[in-house]
This record gives C-alpha cells, structure tokens and sequence, in this order.
C-alpha cells in the first residue's frame, strides 16, 4: 500500500473517531475495511476516482455525524418490562432499571431552552420597554422586536418537544410532565436573566417619565411608593406569565410529542400541521403583545392598586408601607422575599434618594429572586425524588423498588 | 399486516437498492456497496458512512439482520454479512409491486396519448 493510501487510510480511521461511540464500536471496524478496499479499488483506476472517493466521503460526513448523534440523543431504548408503566414528569422510564430515577433531562432542555429564549426575550424587550419608560426613544427595530416575541413563544415549545422526545417517555402523561416541566424552566430562567430585569425597569416607568428633575417633597413619595410597589407587581406579573406560558406550551409541545408514542393521541396527527398551526397562534399572540398591549396592562395595574392612593395625601408613609405590606402579602412566593429583601436593603433616604442607593435595593431583590429560583428547583427535585421512591417501591412489579423483592 | 407494510413505503431510494442487492444472498458492506452501483446503473455511490448508517438502521428496524459470514478479517475475526429477514422481504416485495403499478399506470397513460 502507498503511502498515499495510507495517509487516507489513517486520516479516515481519524474521522471515524467523530461518530458516537455506541456507533463507532458496532461498526466502526468494518468501515474502515471497506474503506480500505474502496481505496485499493479507486487506486487501481485512477487518481482521479481516488480523490472522488475521498472527496465523496468527506462530503457525506456532516450530515451522516448529524444523522448519527440525533439518532443517538432521541432514540428510544428498548423496553425491557412492558407492563410496567412510565412514572412521568420529572422520573425516569422506570422500564430502563440500569439508569437513575430521576430524569434530568428535561430539565437540561428547559435550561437550554431558556437561555435562548432570554436571548429572544431580550430583542423583544429591547423594542417594548424604553417606548414604555422613554416616550419616543426605541432602541431595536420594530421588526427585531416582533422576532423576539414571536421566539419566546415557540422556545418552550420546542423545549417540551424535545423533553419528551429526549427524556424518552411513552405515555401522555410522562410527555405532557416532562414537556410543561422542561417549558416551565424555560419560561423560569428566561425570567432570572432578562424577565426580572425588564420587570424592574418596567415597574418604574412612573419615575422614568418623570425623568432626572426636582420634585416636591409628596410627589417624590409617591413616585417612589409607585416605582417600589410597581417594580414588585411587574416582577410578580412576568414571573407567573413567563413561568405559566411556559408550562403551558412546554405541555403542549410534549403532548404533541407523545403521539409519536402511542399515536393517534391528537385530534392533529401532523407533526408538521400541528407546528405549522402553532407557529401561526403564536405569530397572533405576538402581534398583540405590542408595547401598547403592555402599556394597557399597566394602567390596569396601577388602576388596582390605586385603592391605596388617597392614604398618600393623608399620610405619606403610612402610604408607603401599606402598599408594600399589601402587594408583599398578596404576592407569590417569589415576589414576597424580592420585595422584602428590597425593603431590608434600601439604602434610600426617601427625601434624598442617591443613585447607589436605588442600584443597591435592586441587586438585593435581584438576589433574592436567584435565591428563590435556585431554591425552587432544589425542593422539587427534592420532593420529586421522594415521590419516585414511594411510586417505585408501591407499583414496582417484584425485583424492582430498593431491591426489595 | 398489508397496512403495516404500506404505511413503510415508499422506500427511498438507498433503502431500496440496499434491500435488492441483498435478495439473492447474504453480502458483507463492501459488495453491498459495489452491488448497489451496479444496480442503479452507477448512478447512485454509497459513501461507507452512509452506507452503515443506513444498515444500523435496516437492522433496527428488523428488515436485515447482521451475521457472521464464513471468510474471515485480517484479525482473524468472523467478517459480517446482512441478509434479508422475512420482514425485510415482504417490504422490498410490498415496494416493487407498487413501482409495478406506478410503471403500468404510466404505461397505460403513455399509451392512450398515443393514440
């Protein structure tokens, strides 16, 4: 063999290395024999077939790589035990007894998923927030802005897609679980890295408006008492629609997912009509939320909350203090500690409020909400893994459950 | 059963090279790759990545099944061969009876503008 041939020889034995392994080790061997022959073949015509075949492999490779590692990620395992069925949401097949209970992939889906769509987010914003603080001034194009919204909705139905596909449930209600699970997560962290931030800025659109300026001493309160209150209604308001759209598409996406299971689950039994009529509700619902829509939202909050108002004239701070009282007692889990910690680390003086103050209360609700989103995905896994012990050790056929046979 | 079979076709056109070169006998990767060039006329060259990709899923798919064949490797190791299942047989036959009736249609309408 020339020397040629054996550089080819090695350099494809290289290339080889670039398929999954799974593929690699059952195949692996013998395609580098029949490469091998295909070479010695090529030789004895001519250069020219020589370098077509080389040529030809290296063309074909990407996609083959492509086909390979999709096949490798999506693919379903063999069921080993039929009859016994799938514990959902966040477990583990439990007919795959080699692996872990818990599912965690999708919750990986979810966290790829969301920084996407915090990127998305993120353009979509960048149009709808400065109309809202800064008449007049937009800083992305219209357009751009438009493909943000139009992405954050589809995102986490992809991301539930993928859950259920990826983490390999069969039955509906494994897909739907693992899919609202994996879009919910999108929706969360999409809200950590862009949604809060948004939230607060919108939430002080009253003192953004009024912009850099003197003010009376009861028009300072109240614009403060409104930018505090309202940076904790906005936070409270894009965590559940980001967190609840999320899981309700995610679900969507992993129900569609499961048809590929069991089939004939959906009433739409085209995986590419049911995106393609998804794309287009989704194209619907981004047209209506323009900054205008956003604007009504918070006139309509401010109009809630306005119950309070007459107390400002009367008695500023004790204005102040019902309204944080009031929007802290009635806010979820997340905006209750962000709101707290933001009263804990207020380094305002209210009637000469500085700039390092305002930066410090924020980063101190900011942290409180990673503190919270870090604690929430601990406790349900916590909680998940308990109840997939339990539904383990009660449903398990003989053998299976701690071993308890 | 006749459902089943033709809710797999049309087979593309890898797939169905690589299940008639294999109708007669067993083959190994190699002259299922010379087979199916000859068999297309040359117009279609199996790259050995695409080739083993579509066999991996053949198998899967319990159309072929991989064997030992009775030469052996320069490791001394039993060479694989694929060979049509049963499955796999009534597919390739499911596929060429309709490009038989796809063929005779167009026959039929080829004539009629004849005439």
């Amino acid at each position: 063999m020339s020397r040629a041939l054996r550089a080819a020889l090695l350099g494809y034995a290289a290339l080889l290395r670039l398929y999954p392994p799974p593929f690699r080790r059952a195949f692996g061997a013998e395609m580098l024999e029949v490469f091998a022959a295909a070479l010695s073949d090529a030789a004895g015509r001519s250069t020219g077939a020589l370098l077509w075949l080389c040529a030809r492999e290296l063309h074909e490779l990407p996609g083959n790589l492509l086909r390979e590692y999709h096949a490798l990620w999506f693919a379903r395992p063999p069921r080993l035990h039929p009859t016994f069925p799938s514990g959902g949401g966040l477990f583990m097949d439990e007919s795959v007894p080699a692996r872990s209970l818990l599912n965690l992939r999708p919750v990986y889906a979810g966290l790829v998923g969301g920084m996407a769509a915090a990127a998305a987010l993120f353009l979509a914003l960048c149009g709808a927030l400065p109309l809202l603080g800064v008449p007049g001034w937009s800083v992305a194009p219209l357009a751009l802005a438009g493909l943000g919204r139009l992405l954050v909705l589809l995102l986490p139905l992809v991301a539930g897609y993928c859950a259920a596909c990826w983490g390999w449930f069969r039955d509906a209600r494994g897909a739907l679980c693992a899919g609202a699970l994996a879009g919910a997560l999108t929706g969360l962290v999409a809200w950590l890295l862009v949604g809060s931030a948004g939230a607060g800025v919108l939430g002080q659109a009253e003192l953004l408006r009024y912009g850099a300026r003197q003010a009376p001493t009861g028009t300072m309160l109240g614009l403060l008492s409104e930018s505090v209150a309202g940076i904790v209604w906005a936070t409270h308001l894009s965590f559940w629609v980001l967190a609840g759209l999320g899981a309700a598409l995610g679900g969507l996406g992993g129900w569609q997912a499961a048809r590929m299971v069991s089939g004939g689950l959906l009433l739409i039994t085209d995986t590419r009509l049911f995106f393609g009529l998804t794309a287009l509700v989704c194209v619907a619902l981004s047209l209506t939320l323009r900054p205008t829509a956003a604007q009504q939202l918070t006139s309509i909050a401010s109009r809630l909350r306005s119950g309070a108002d007459y107390l400002l004239l009367a008695w500023p701070v004790c204005a102040v203090l019902v309204k944080l009282g009031v929007t802290a007692a009635t806010s979820s889990l997340v905006s209750g500690p962000i709101a707290l910690m933001g009263v804990l680390t207020n380094g305002n003086d209210p009637l000469n409020p500085t700039v390092p103050g305002i930066v410090q209360t924020l980063i101190g609700a900011q942290l409180a909400a990673t503190l919270v989103l870090v604690l929430i995905p601990l406790l349900l896994l916590f909680c998940s893994s308990v109840y997939g012990a339990l539904y383990r050790r009660w449903s398990a056929p003989h053998g299976l459950g701690w071993g308890l046979g | 059963m006749q459902t089943e079979l033709e809710r797999q076709l049309p087979l593309t056109e890898p797939t169905f090279f690589i299940l008639l070169s294999l109708l007669p006998s067993q083959r190994h990767g190699y002259a299922i790759m010379k087979e199916v060039a000859a068999l297309s006329g040359g117009r279609l060259s199996l790259g050995t990545g695409t080739l083993y990709g579509a066999l991996k899923r053949l198998c899967e798919q319990t159309w072929i099944e991989r064997v030992d064949d009775a030469e052996e490797d320069e490791q001394g190791r039993p060479r694989k061969a694929y060979r049509l299942t049963e499955l796999g047989r009534r597919i390739l036959e499911a596929e060429i009876g309709r490009l038989q009736t796809l063929v005779r249609a167009a026959e039929l309408s080829s004539a009629g503008g004849a005439l």
